[in-house]
Order: C-alpha cells, then sequence, then structure tokens
C-alpha cells in the first residue's frame, strides 16, 4: 500500500480505531501501543482486503485480537489496577504544544466533556462484560444490530436481549447520577 | 445532568428506538412522532454518549504522535526488509547448492538400479563379477590351440621324447639354440 493512501484512510478513520481501543482499554499508553499495533496490521493488511467484510466489521476484529493479546500480556495487570486514569498523555506535553492544539473545544468545555464522559464510561462499567461490548458497539463505534451480529458471530436476538438489558440498565444509571 | 422526563409509558418506546434505532415499522414511528417526551429521552441518552464518544476521541497532537510512531516503524521494517534482502537470497542460494551438491545425491536411486539398457550391469564391481559368474560358463572362449595341445600333451604325454617332440612343435627353433 502506498504511503497517501494510508494517510487518506488514517484521516478517515483514526478516531474510530482509537475510540473502539479506548473505550475498551483502560490505561491511555496502553491504548496508544494496541492504536499502533492495530495501525501496523491494517497497513499490512489493507491491500489484502476486497471487502468480503465490511471494512468496519473487520477493523474490529482486529481491534478485539490486538485487545486479547494485550490482556495476555501479564503485564496489564499492573496497569488495570491503577486508577483508571482517563488522561490523553498531554500531561506529559510541554505547556506550548498543549496550547497550539487549536482543534480542541475550549478549556472549559474540554473538562465538561472529560467529566461527563468519564462518569459514562464509569456506568458502563457497572454492565456486565457482555451487555457492555454490545453497548459500547451500539453507541460509541456505531454499529448496526447486523454490524454486530457479523463482528461478533452473534445472532441478532442474542444481541438484542443483552441491548435491552444494557439500554435499560444505563438509563437507570443515568438518572441515578442526575439525581 | 439534565432532569430526565420518567414517565413508564415511554419506557419500552425507547428501549425500542433506542436498540432498533429510527429503522423500526411506520407505525412505531408514528408513535414517536405523537410522544414529545420519548423523543426528549431519545434526544438526552444521545447526547450522553455523544459526549462518550467526544472524550474518547484523541486529540490531534496524540494521533499525530501515534502516526509518526507507526510510520517510523513501517520505514524501520521495510529497512530491515531491503537490508536483509540479499542475505536472505544469498542464503537461500547457498542452500539450494548444498542440497544439489550433498543431499540430492544421496536422496537419488543409486545408479547401478537405474535401467540404462544393460550399461547398469558395468556400474560396479560387485555386478561385474556376478555377471562374470553368471555369464562366463555358457560363453567361454574355447583356449588357443597351442594351449590345447601344450596342456593336452602335457598330461598325455609318455615319455621325454613325446616331450621334446612337442616342444619342438611349439618352439621350432628351440634345438637351433641348444
Amino acid at each position: 500500500m502506498d504511503h497517501t493512501t494510508f494517510e487518506r484512510f488514517l484521516d478517515r478513520w483514526q478516531n474510530d480505531i482509537y475510540r473502539m481501543i479506548r473505550s475498551r482499554v483502560n490505561a491511555p499508553a496502553d491504548a496508544e501501543d494496541i492504536m499502533q499495533d492495530v495501525l501496523l496490521k491494517l497497513y499490512r493488511g489493507l491491500d489484502s482486503f476486497r471487502g468480503e467484510s465490511q471494512l468496519k466489521t473487520w477493523m474490529y476484529r482486529l481491534v478485539r485480537n490486538a485487545i486479547a493479546d494485550y490482556y495476555r500480556n501479564p503485564w496489564w495487570k499492573f496497569n488495570w489496577v491503577k486508577e483508571r486514569s482517563f488522561n490523553d498523555g498531554s500531561e506529559s506535553r510541554p505547556a506550548w504544544e498543549q496550547h497550539v492544539d487549536e482543534d480542541q473545544p475550549s478549556a472549559l468545555d474540554a473538562v465538561l466533556d472529560k467529566e461527563q464522559g468519564e462518569i459514562i464510561l464509569n456506568l458502563m462499567d457497572r454492565l456486565t462484560p457482555a451487555e457492555k461490548e454490545y453497548f459500547t458497539l451500539r453507541f460509541l463505534d456505531g454499529f448496526s444490530l447486523q454490524q454486530m451480529s457479523d463482528a461478533t458471530g452473534h445472532n441478532l436476538n442474542t444481541i438484542k436481549t443483552h441491548l435491552y438489558r444494557a439500554v435499560k440498565k444505563m438509563k437507570t444509571y443515568l438518572v441515578e447520577e442526575s439525581g | 445532568m439534565n432532569n430526565i422526563p420518567s414517565s413508564s409509558s415511554c419506557e419500552d418506546q425507547l428501549l425500542e428506538l433506542l436498540v432498533e434505532g429510527r429503522q423500526g415499522s411506520s407505525e412505531f414511528q408514528e408513535r414517536l412522532a405523537s410522544c414529545p417526551e420519548c423523543r426528549q429521552q431519545e434526544r438526552h441518552f444521545l447526547d450522553k454518549m455523544d459526549e462518550a464518544r467526544r472524550f474518547l476521541t484523541p486529540s490531534s497532537l496524540q494521533m499525530q504522535r501515534i502516526r509518526a510512531k507507526v510510520w517510523e516503524e513501517i520505514e524501520r521494517k521495510e529497512a530491515r526488509r531491503s537490508r536483509w534482502q540479499p542475505a536472505w537470497a544469498s542464503a537461500a542460494l547457498l542452500g539450494l547448492f548444498v542440497l544439489l551438491t550433498i543431499a540430492a545425491p544421496r536422496m537419488l536411486p543409486p545408479l547401478a538400479q537405474v535401467d540404462l539398457g544393460g550399461a547398469s550391469l558395468y556400474a560396479s564391481t560387485d555386478s561385474l563379477e556376478v555377471m562374470a559368474d553368471q555369464l562366463l560358463p555358457e560363453t567361454e572362449a574355447p583356449e588357443p590351440s597351442w594351449e590345447q595341445a601344450l596342456s593336452g600333451g602335457i598330461l598325455e604325454a609318455e615319455s621325454m621324447e613325446q616331450i621334446d617332440n612337442l616342444l619342438e612343435m611349439v618352439i621350432p627353433d628351440r634345438g637351433e639354440r641348444t
């Protein structure tokens, strides 16, 4: 694959891929490592991708495998027990570098978003693993029910059952949180 | 957080709406259109999901950093591959040479077993001896006449005179020299 094509691919998909990883991995630094691994695999594999499965479904499988490898690595436990830290790595960057990040929302918006996002993700941690996975696929990754079925290999009824439970729980959690 | 309307009448519709999406039946769409509370709850829920998505979206600097590392890794791997390519090619050639010169002769059947239209019989000393054992009795060449005469004569000679005559016959000038 030539570099320009891959650059275009990254422009289109990098945020989706990163979200896919980051919503399933707690430590941002590990998410970055996994992201690099996934992007390298995509670079090697995109040429052979013939659209036999949808691109999003294929990327999800790559991400899932990369995360599974990550969890198989004994080092993940050290990261797991660390307090959940949702920083984006900006703390380690010099101040001038943070200020030139022009396409980011204002500092206040960013903080508010960060708080809200963190709350929602913490609420999602209260779901069962299956519920959380389907909920993430549907509402954070933006998969349709059919894409979820293709990606996970599970039938639609199973997915819907988990998803109904997950949405119901999350609604309750959000009400509790706002109350 | 906003106050969420919690009417139980909207509960099922909202769940269906969130899980199935907006591709429901026309009946469902009509019900949804007539229920502002459902739409409000749907909007509220989806807004929360958008907040989570924004939170998970990497900053542009973060992505620049990741992309730089990925390109660095790609270039490193490509450079390593191009550096090792001649070495691998040489190793492959060497391996092929070793295979052809050492291993291949052992793997091929011995020449004696190859049917070369009778030529195999002459391939080794062993087979030559076997051939001699098998074939000589049948195709033994007759002894030269002088040899037959000599051997027959000696064995059958009755006296020294007969032997002398015989030798005279074989070596005519024997007498002249002595």
